[in-house]
């Protein structure tokens, strides 16, 4: 009871791989990893993101960290890049189309909406095709696994000079999530994405007992006047959660 | 002039109270009968605690429930309040460094629903923010912000950020967009095991991870430092932290005595407030140090005495988290348990902040320390090694609903102590008003008596 199913699934798939990263987002992943290290799963690395981001001292501990996970596939039997090999793998992640570029081609008649919230799991991938069904289209995927995550390299040309400083920033500076303190990064971000698509409708997709994300609820309907539902998912998109997006979408078409 | 030690209802406190103000007790200006509170505050919970009857307990109830009058006496005397979130006990020696400025948690209004029996209305005020009782009790202190009405609002607002329970995080973010604005530090999580600085009460920490909490704290001392418009150099820091560590010695020694003393000297109520007075020291350093000294000498008299508030046999029970009802505290010792070592999350607050050190690294060292912040499996070791020493016989675990660290701790602290100890564990979940559960709550405390008790003779 209590755990967020999101954790819960990630913990389960964990225990039959032969290492796992978890991170500090947040206290329900923060603490399976503590029950994956309890119960002897050897290779368990934890890393530490910083919930600030303004200071130095901020990115200096994300540099540690990612250093520290670099140690760790090492000792896995993985092999350090070299900095040419580094930059070349980040000149390929530069150039490719952002899910961005993608949802932007996409537009048509369909009504846009936003999906905010954490990463579906495979249980949920069909959302996207249940909502297209109903002639509603994803124009803003706001989950973790969605455009949010996507790093930005800025002045491609500086990645040949120290890709792995590149790389640091890239990923530090593009992090835009609920954990933040303050959350105004995953706000500034939303906004102006909100406004040039036109999205008419938010759905907040957050675990049960997911705090960080179902604390967000209400700030985004003050910030967005828009419908917004939010769903506590769970294992499945259960037939109940399917009636309430059905609804919603009766709300959007009205 | 106290009489024989025992637990007291309300009512009968009132008829005490008279008796010991008859034989000349001198009380400070927040003294005063116990049931005042329920008039005046809306204090209902009072009527359903039992209290020690000792004079210490008193001045320690009226002091604990005056905090409200004593923030707006600072407030009018000119002094500016910083309200310190999440830390538990770190920040608060930094602020006191300065004369000027008063620190207080308002996460301490989490037990105003509790004390109030819900009269307070906060939480319908966290409801309606968004903040339902899917989250900890601590939401209440959302409803407390927006509506002003149980503790002046801060001039600065200071919580810790990383490391930290979601659920609190989550509403210190929620009060941003309302008006309140934060200044967030960092705390990262302790990693371990690993080579590192041993830490104050025994976790240890890595040298880079010290250095970006003591980073951190001096981001803390400059926004202190532009409130208050004056410097706050190290002398001061230090000054404040053998201070701090007066508060801790006295409480130490009060909860060593009260735990390993044949019969046990004080309720476990008194205990748990006792301990929350280390973290901003009720807003007056001071008089927590008289208050606390108070607890100590009657402790002290008693166990010279050979008295007790609990019967000798009472079965020694270790306690894990704070409670959200504090009729809780009453029924262990209703079912025959009293407390013999505790973690009420705040081990960090209770150690002597190192004094050898340059301050801001002592702090660092003791922000670092909190058992919350590492893995659970330290905190477990910790907590065995407590019991240990005490000599505990069981373990209750009590979970604070909704709160994000208590869906995977219970067991992994649970497991461990069997395992190393094959000590009995019990774990319960307390809401802010557990009179519903009582009848369970009671059955189980009682098995886990029994358990213990039993073990003595097999």
């Amino acid at each position: 009871m209590g755990t967020c199913h999101f954790a819960e699934t990630f913990l389960r798939m964990a225990a039959s791989a032969e290492a796992a990263v978890f991170a500090t987002s947040c206290d329900q992943m923060r603490r399976a990893a503590d029950e994956a290290a309890a119960d002897n799963r050897g290779n368990i690395f934890l890393m530490n993101i910083p919930a600030t981001w303004q200071t130095p001292a901020a990115r200096k501990l994300y540099r540690e960290e990612i250093e520290r996970l670099g140690a760790f596939l090492v000792r896995l039997g993985g092999t350090a890049p070299s900095p040419a090999a580094l930059a070349a793998e980040m000149h390929v992640r530069a150039r490719e189309d952002s899910l961005e570029h993608r949802a932007t081609a996409e537009a048509g008649e369909n009504i846009p909406l936003a999906i905010v919230g954490e990463s579906l799991l495979w249980t949920h991938f069909h959302l996207p095709e249940f909502l297209e069904a109903r002639g509603v289209r994803v124009a803003l995927d706001a989950t973790s696994d969605g455009e949010r995550r996507l790093p930005l390299f800025p002045g491609e040309a500086r990645i040949d000079g120290d890709p792995f400083t590149v790389m640091v920033d890239g990923y530090f500076d593009s992090v835009t999530d609920v954990f933040q303190r303050p959350n105004t990064r995953l706000y500034d971000w939303l906004r102006p994405r909100v406004r040039e698509r036109g999205i008419r409708g938010i759905i907040l997709w957050n675990y049960a007992w997911c705090d960080l994300w179902r604390a967000e609820a209400n700030r985004l309907r003050e910030e967005f006047p828009m419908p917004v539902l939010h769903l506590d998912a769970g294992e499945a998109f259960t037939p109940s959660m399917e009636t309430r997006v059905e609804a919603f979408l009766e709300i959007l078409r009205a | 002039m106290n009489g024989a030690p025992q637990k007291i209802r309300l009512d009968e406190w009132d008829a005490r109270h008279a008796r010991l103000c008859a034989g000349g007790l001198c009380e400070p200006d927040y003294g005063g009968t116990l049931s005042r509170h329920v008039g005046e505050r809306g204090d209902e919970r009072l009527r359903h605690l039992l209290f020690d009857n000792s004079a210490a307990a008193l001045r320690l109830w009226n002091f604990l429930l005056t905090e409200e009058d004593r923030l707006r006496g600072h407030r009018l005397a000119g002094r500016k309040l910083v309200g310190t979130m999440k830390d538990l006990g770190t920040v608060p020696v930094m602020v006191f460094a300065l004369p000027n400025l008063v620190a207080f948690y308002p996460d301490g209004a989490w037990w105003t629903p509790c004390l109030m029996e819900y009269s307070d209305g906060l939480f319908k005020v966290a409801d309606r923010l968004g903040i339902d009782d899917s989250f900890c009790p601590v939401r209440a202190m959302l409803g407390a912000f927006v509506t002003g009405s149980h503790f002046p609002i801060p001039e600065l607002l200071i919580c810790s950020a990383g490391a930290v329970c979601d659920d609190f995080s989550a509403v210190a973010q929620r009060l941003e967009p309302l008006g309140f604005p934060v200044f967030w530090w960092e705390v990262p999580r302790r990693r371990s095991p690993e080579p590192g600085v041993c830490l104050p009460g025994g976790f240890v920490a890595s040298d880079d991870q010290i250095a970006l909490a003591r980073s951190e704290l001096g981001r803390v001392r400059l926004a202190l430092e532009e409130l208050a418009g004056s410097s706050l150099n190290d002398a001061a820091l230090s000054a404040s932290i053998r201070a701090a560590n007066l508060v801790r010695r006295r409480l130490r020694a009060l909860r060593d005595l009260a735990f390993t003393a044949e019969s046990s000297p004080l309720p476990a109520l008194e205990l748990l407030i006792a301990e929350m007075l280390a973290l901003h020291y009720c807003s007056d350093r001071d008089e927590t140090v008289v208050v606390l000294e108070g607890l100590l000498a009657e402790a002290q008299a008693r166990v010279a005495a050979g008295q007790g508030v609990l019967p000798a046999d009472a079965a020694r029970v270790f306690w894990v988290n704070p409670v959200a009802d504090l009729r809780a505290m009453n029924l262990l010792e209703e079912c025959g348990g009293r407390l013999c070592g505790t973690d009420f999350m705040l081990g960090h607050a209770l150690v002597d902040i190192p004094e050898d050190l340059p301050p801001l690294e002592a702090l660092a060292r003791v922000a670092l320390a909190d058992p919350m912040i590492g893995p659970t499996p330290d905190r477990a070791r910790l907590i065995g090694a407590e019991m240990q020493r005490l000599g505990s016989e069981a373990l209750v675990i009590s979970r604070i609903p909704g709160a994000s660290h208590c869906a995977r701790e219970g067991n992994i602290i649970r497991q461990f102590v069997q395992e190393n100890f094959g000590m009995p564990t019990l774990e319960i979940e307390v809401p802010p008003l557990s009179d519903s559960l009582v009848p369970a709550l009671r059955s189980r405390l009682r098995a886990l008596v029994e358990t213990a008790i039993a073990r003595r003779t097999s």
